[in-house]
């Protein structure tokens, strides 16, 4: 099913285990070379600056190529129409898989392009076909999408993950999967609409559950980083759905009713600790079993509830919560880094390796450079000459 | 963790008994890094709080209470230098390591209650009078001080980005009062100005050997301004018959970062140059066929995108190889 050559991917999975004892420092050059001498990998697979360069002018070609030839058929007719949509996305997928098989390419950026427009040229096309002929009736509103559309991205995207191995498509497939049941439920039982948070929470969980246990057989092996994917989209999922703004905002537009409306979110004694404690339970877990992405996850969570709780309880002002809030995590992981300093029940502060990308660029002043910009600006805004702005330095990142 | 494949590699005869017995012993004890959590849970406290302060001023002013805030603020930012000086390394010419990276963000927490203080004063005192020069101008000078003496890339960033304000706020009144362009934006000349005022303190840099890796910092906000700040002069000089001298000037200067950043091994730039330099020949064409307003030209517009996008890829591949190669 996978279109990549098995050997090499395998390959690419052994020289991405021994990067790490490169890294640290166990594994000599030497070492190192020879074994990247007897597990070859034979993909284009560029550093991040090529790929995105490829995305960029891949997209730029599909698109002037598409009406060059949308230009070219126009006085026959037949440009207009969704089977004219549907050939171009089988050109698209045509040149995919040539320049898989044939020139190699493995996440170059080209093939991530034309996935993902070939995926979406399918679609829409489907889409335009069915509405032609009058598929749907009328008991569709305005939130939901039909029924057999959400089908066909589902297949397709499954279709997609399956033969690429992309993890983005792999996420997408499951967000869509949702999608399909939170419908299904809704237009054929009568009291969907009360159960979809729970739905989704259990079909997140399902996912959670399939995707952490496949990690770590060699049955999966070549879809790992899809897994690894749908482990972190999962676990959102899983939150998001109990969070207590995310269900009163949705029961909100899904019964029609203004945000002012009387809709009320039913049983908060089980929303609202849903959506404190969950994230801290994900951190506990992350930490008790050293999952990175358990951690992650709850972090993030951590801040989304921290907000969520804000909107709707005032205990303090915000520029008291945040001074509060910022001097409680600097003394807080200043006692981390002191503590862990010596490393203590298998934790350390310390990097295990340096924390740079391709081409040696230090991430984090890219990120300082790219986000703190905007601080010594609104400073200046106070001054009252505050029409310039250093915008234009910032908004090139 | 398993170790079978490094036993695999070990019978293969790839790996040597010594290197098999320090990772097996690694995996023994295996170490859960919380380095980069940890970090960005200090990234986001120095974050929360310069911000929570800014605002708690900005809210307070003219209250009793803003003396007491304005105290505290200065407690701060005097803690976190105090803190710097003690922990620092001494100062030499190329990179100091940092101690912790707490240290890091300590400064940074420093310098960015240093801009609240200042802000404060000239708001509330005007200890700078009208002179908004003045008043981004020391602001600035401290933070460049800051940066070379504590070694801080993040504050070179913050120091560069006054700069700009402080070039604004200086040029923009005379210019406006000259009336020298008569251009939507008078702010091209001064920023273009900036870029290449950047890029040569990128080239001095590291030419003098002081502070060697600030080199892509500078550079980085150098490229990006020049070229925009020149894009930015084409598309507003654009019904100015000599306009087309700013895509010239781009090619140029395109020309010459491109032979520095391949001395420095640089893809990132590679690729920088290679994009903007594309969309200043693009312009360039669609103008022309614009001009030319038939059906033809449409039909070319469309051939040279295509043709001009594949030809781009086939040189980036081959930009990418030389790079490696060399």
């Amino acid at each position: 099913m996978i279109i990549y050559n098995k050997t090499w991917l395998r390959n690419l999975l052994i020289q991405d285990q021994i990067n790490v004892p490169l890294a640290t420092g166990d594994l000599s050059k030497e070492e190192f070379k020879n074994i990247e001498k007897a597990y070859p990998v034979g993909f284009y697979s560029p550093n991040i600056f090529v790929r995105t360069g490829l995305f960029i002018l891949t997209c730029v070609i599909a698109l002037f190529g598409g009406c060059l030839l949308s230009y070219m058929f126009w006085d026959s007719g037949i440009v207009d129409s969704g089977g004219w949509i549907f050939f171009l996305g089988l050109i698209s997928y045509t040149a995919l898989e040539l320049v898989v098989k044939n020139k190699n390419h493995f996440r170059s950026g080209t093939d991530d392009a034309l996935i993902w427009i070939s995926g979406g040229l399918f679609s829409v096309a489907f889409t335009w076909i069915t509405v032609k002929y009058n598929w749907y009736h009328h008991n569709y509103t305005d939130m939901l999408p039909p029924a057999p559309i959400v089908s066909f991205v589902l297949i397709l995207s499954l279709y997609l993950t399956l033969r690429f191995a992309d993890s983005l498509m792999a996420l997408f497939c499951f967000l869509s999967t949702l999608v399909l049941a939170v419908v299904l439920a809704v237009f054929n039982l009568s009291f969907g609409i009360a159960i979809i948070p729970f739905l989704v929470i259990v079909l997140s969980a399902i996912v959670y559950y399939f995707s952490l246990s496949k990690s770590g057989s060699p049955k999966f092996i070549n879809y790992l980083h899809c897994l690894l994917m749908l482990q972190a989209g999962s676990l959102l999922m899983l939150y998001l759905a109990g969070n207590y703004y995310v269900v009163e905002h949705l029961g909100n537009k899904l019964y029609g009713y203004t945000s002012i409306g009387p809709y009320k979110v039913p049983y908060p004694v089980f929303f609202w600790p849903w959506t404190i404690l969950v994230p801290f339970i994900y951190v506990g877990f992350g930490l008790y079993k050293k999952n990175v992405i358990l951690l992650r996850t709850g972090l993030v969570l951590i801040a989304i509830a921290a907000v969520t709780f804000k909107n709707y309880y005032h205990v303090l002002p915000i520029e008291s919560t945040l001074v509060l809030f910022g001097l409680i995590i600097l003394g807080g992981s200043y006692w981390a880094i002191k503590y862990l300093k010596t490393p203590k029940y298998g934790f350390t502060s310390e990097g295990l390796q340096e924390d740079t990308i391709a081409g040696g660029i230090n991430v984090e002043s890219l990120i300082i450079a790219s986000t703190q910009l905007d601080t010594p600006q609104g400073t200046a805004d106070r001054f009252g000459g505050g029409d310039f702005g250093g915008g234009g330095s910032s908004s090139s990142f | 963790m398993d170790t079978d494949l490094y036993k695999k590699l070990h019978h293969e005869g790839l790996i040597s008994d010594e290197t098999l017995e320090k990772i097996a012993e690694k995996h023994k004890n295996p170490l859960f890094s919380l380095h980069w959590e940890l970090k960005t849970l200090l990234y986001l406290g120095v974050t929360l709080l310069s911000t929570g302060l800014g605002v708690l001023i900005y809210k307070n002013i003219d209250t009793i209470g803003h003396q007491f805030i304005l105290l505290f603020i200065a407690g701060i930012c005097a803690g976190c230098f105090v803190y710097c000086v003690k922990k620092r390394n001494p100062f030499s010419r190329g990179k100091v390591k940092s101690p912790s990276s707490f240290y890091d963000y300590i400064l940074l927490l420093g310098c960015l209650s240093l801009l609240s203080f200042l802000g404060y004063l000239q708001v509330q005192y005007q200890v700078f009078g009208n002179n908004y020069g003045l008043a981004t101008f020391i602001p600035m000078l401290i933070l460049f001080y800051v940066a070379y003496e504590f070694d801080h890339i993040g504050v070179l960033s913050m120091a560069i980005t006054n700069l700009a304000i402080w070039l604004g706020a200086t040029i923009t009144p005379y210019t406006m009062l000259s009336n020298g362009f008569n251009s939507s934006d008078p702010l091209i000349i001064p920023y273009l100005f900036l870029g290449m005022l950047l890029l040569a303190a990128a080239y001095l840099s590291e030419r003098y050997n002081f502070k060697k890796h600030f080199k892509f910092t500078y550079h980085n906000f150098g490229l990006n301004i020049s070229f925009l700040a020149l894009l930015t002069g084409y598309f507003s000089f654009y019904e100015n018959s000599l306009s087309f001298l700013w895509l010239i000037t781009v090619l140029i200067l395109g020309y010459v970062l491109y032979k520095d950043a391949f001395r420095s091994k640089s893809f990132y730039f590679l690729l920088l140059i290679t994009l903007y330099t594309y969309v200043a020949i693009s312009t360039l064409i669609v103008r022309v066929l614009f001009s030319m307003d038939s059906e033809l030209a449409f039909v070319i517009g469309l051939l040279y995108f295509i043709g001009s996008a594949i030809g781009l890829i086939i040189a980036l591949i081959h930009l990418n190889k030389k790079i490696k190669e060399i």
